[in-house]
């Protein structure tokens, strides 16, 4: 498939009247809008332009082996900072025609799972993937960095961005409400740290300002995306706590020595 | 609460001596990365050991008795969290909590707060009157049927309790996100989150205060140094004081020897910087006023030109 049939797909997603292949992409194009339809709240449409923009740089065969598209994908994520969507990544791989978003994610997953034995790891975060630290070695990261602690969010940040994140769109005066604490102070830290953002005006009388989060905010507490986040109504008994610890460690695929040594 | 305020334990101003026990008892314990999963299931109650006189008593008690006088407060985030510790301590029943009972037990706690010179944050007050409110409502005999549904005493302890409970939700899920923040500091992206200069001061830790250059850090700033005294970038800027008194010898110099005709404005300027010009044109309006030269045009719209006002024939 050429580039403006792709382009095509993007802007009328009904089109079946295209060839058999195109016809094909197109259900995989329908099915990978599908999964990652809740996590596009944060979409960064910058980095998806800057990625355009690159993409027309070099010309790229029309077929790659899967093997290499593989090497190819664990290149990015190592060469990335930050985590790499699928759907990034597929803008990359535009023009070839074995490699789609649907694919790339099924890679992805397939390094996830290679890495659980290797020095590094691979984690679905923050909507992407990113290679990372394992935990086992953050003493000596730690020593390099010379950093004594990571930057810890108050108790008072940690329930506010329990209620922002749950509640989001929320206005201050509705997390107010809940914690019957004054909160400018907490809201204005958590703005300052990028891990919440102002998504707008609630309509109704003063129009005031909603918060929601940020992909940072994703990261720092390592979900996948805000639909990852808990059901507080699971939370309303203590032990609830514990049981999530579980799902943390089995989350991040390895079970730190540290965490499960002490529960 | 600020968090700032006493931490663990708070003295009564009327109290001299306090006896401060347990000074490990504080919030402060997190630090160490191992202990987190102990903190969070320790209950976090206020504990509140005080012997019953012991405010009216502070000789008694400042002489021997450290166990008896002993007051640890812990710092609480609301007032919701408060009462959230008062009712799991006292082992209510959030779904049906005693609203006499509980008004007293937070009055009491606010009551010490004050009394221990900790600054009550207005929302703690606000508590208390609702409380205090509902309780009174409470007590007080009912008309039949006759109730608003804001005063009806039920209605109101069931707006409390759905409060409570709704806090107790996004408390307990705070601390799901806090052992969450633990678990991701573990992890690190490639790269960190400091600039590598930073890193490479910061890895030599005997140093501290210090800076610490490499050879290669020195040699780079003597470069720079000598690129400044290449001049490259470098102006000298000379500051031209310019004087209307000057610009006045200099007109009355050039127009000296000059005959009736005169000369064109424009031709006495020998260069056509902004502040020559200001500068001359001034002088020449301060020489126009003192009657030492004439400005004048042979006919309308022709140049301007000036001589002297005496000819020296």
């Amino acid at each position: 498939m050429n580039k403006d049939e792709h382009s095509k797909f993007e802007l009328t997603s009904d089109n079946a009247s295209s060839p058999e292949e195109s016809a094909k992409a197109l259900a995989n194009h329908q099915m990978e809008a599908m999964e990652e339809l809740p996590t596009t709240a944060t979409f960064d449409l910058v980095a998806r332009e800057e990625l355009e923009k690159i993409e027309n740089i070099e010309e790229l065969p029309l077929i790659i082996e899967e093997e290499e598209a593989k090497k190819i994908v664990e290149t990015l994520l190592f060469a990335s900072k930050e985590p790499l969507r699928a759907r990034d990544i597929s803008v990359l791989f535009r023009g070839v025609e074995n490699i789609d978003s649907k694919k790339i994610r099924k890679i992805l997953l397939g390094l996830v799972d290679e890495y659980k034995d290797k020095t590094f790891q691979i984690v679905e975060i923050a909507e992407g993937f990113q290679i990372r630290t394992r935990s086992e070695f953050h003493p000596w990261v730690r020593k390099l960095f010379r950093k004594e602690k990571k930057n810890k969010l108050s108790q008072a940040a940690l329930e506010t961005l329990a209620i922002i994140s749950y509640k989001q769109p929320i206005t201050r005066v509705e997390v107010e409400e809940i914690r019957r604490v004054d909160c400018s102070g907490v809201i204005n830290t958590l703005l300052e740290k990028n891990i919440i953002k102002i998504m707008g005006r609630k309509d109704v009388l003063g129009r005031p300002i909603v918060y929601g989060t940020t992909p940072l905010f994703l990261k720092h507490f390592g979900f996948k995306s805000i639909s990852d986040i808990p059901n507080p109504d699971e939370y309303l008994s203590e032990n609830g706590i514990e049981q999530n610890l579980e799902t943390i460690q089995a989350m991040n695929g390895n079970a730190n020595k540290n965490i499960s040594g002490d529960s | 609460m600020k968090e700032t305020v006493h931490h663990n334990s708070v003295s009564s101003p009327e109290i001299k001596k306090p006896v401060l026990k347990d000074k490990k008892d504080v919030r402060s314990q997190n630090t160490h990365s191992e202990d987190w999963i102990d903190n969070l299931n320790q209950e976090q109650l206020p504990s509140l050991e005080l012997s019953p006189d012991s405010r009216n008593q502070p000789e008694f008690l400042t002489t021997k008795d450290e166990n008896k006088f002993r007051v640890k407060l812990q710092v609480f985030e609301g007032p919701l969290e408060l009462l959230l510790s008062l009712v799991r301590e006292h082992e209510l029943n959030i779904n049906d909590i005693p609203i006499v009972f509980i008004t007293d037990q937070y009055l009491e706690y606010v009551n010490l707060m004050k009394n221990s010179n900790i600054n009550l944050a207005s929302e703690y007050l606000v508590m208390a009157s609702w409380l205090i409110y509902i309780k009174s409502r409470t007590l007080l005999p009912q008309s039949d049927g006759e109730e608003l549904p804001e005063e009806d005493p039920e209605m109101l302890r069931q707006e409390l309790q759905k409060q409570l409970i709704e806090y107790q939700k996004f408390k307990n899920l705070s601390g799901y996100f806090k052992v969450a923040e633990e678990e991701q500091s573990l992890h690190f992206e490639r790269g960190g989150d400091q600039e590598i200069e930073s890193i490479v001061k910061k890895i030599n830790p005997e140093e501290d205060g210090k800076i610490i250059l490499t050879t290669f850090e020195l040699m780079n700033a003597m470069k720079n140094m000598l690129e400044l005294e290449d001049g490259e970038n470098v102006h000298l800027i000379e500051i031209e004081e310019l004087e209307v008194a000057d610009r006045q010898n200099y007109i009355l110099d050039f127009i000296k020897n000059l005959g009736s005709e005169g000369i064109a404005f424009d031709k006495i300027l020998e260069n056509k910087r902004t502040l020559t010009i200001v500068a001359t044109f001034l002088a020449l309006l301060e020489l126009v006023k003192r009657s030492l030269i004439v400005v004048f045009q042979n006919h309308s719209f022709s140049e301007i030109r000036i001589k002297k006002a005496v000819l020296n024939e």
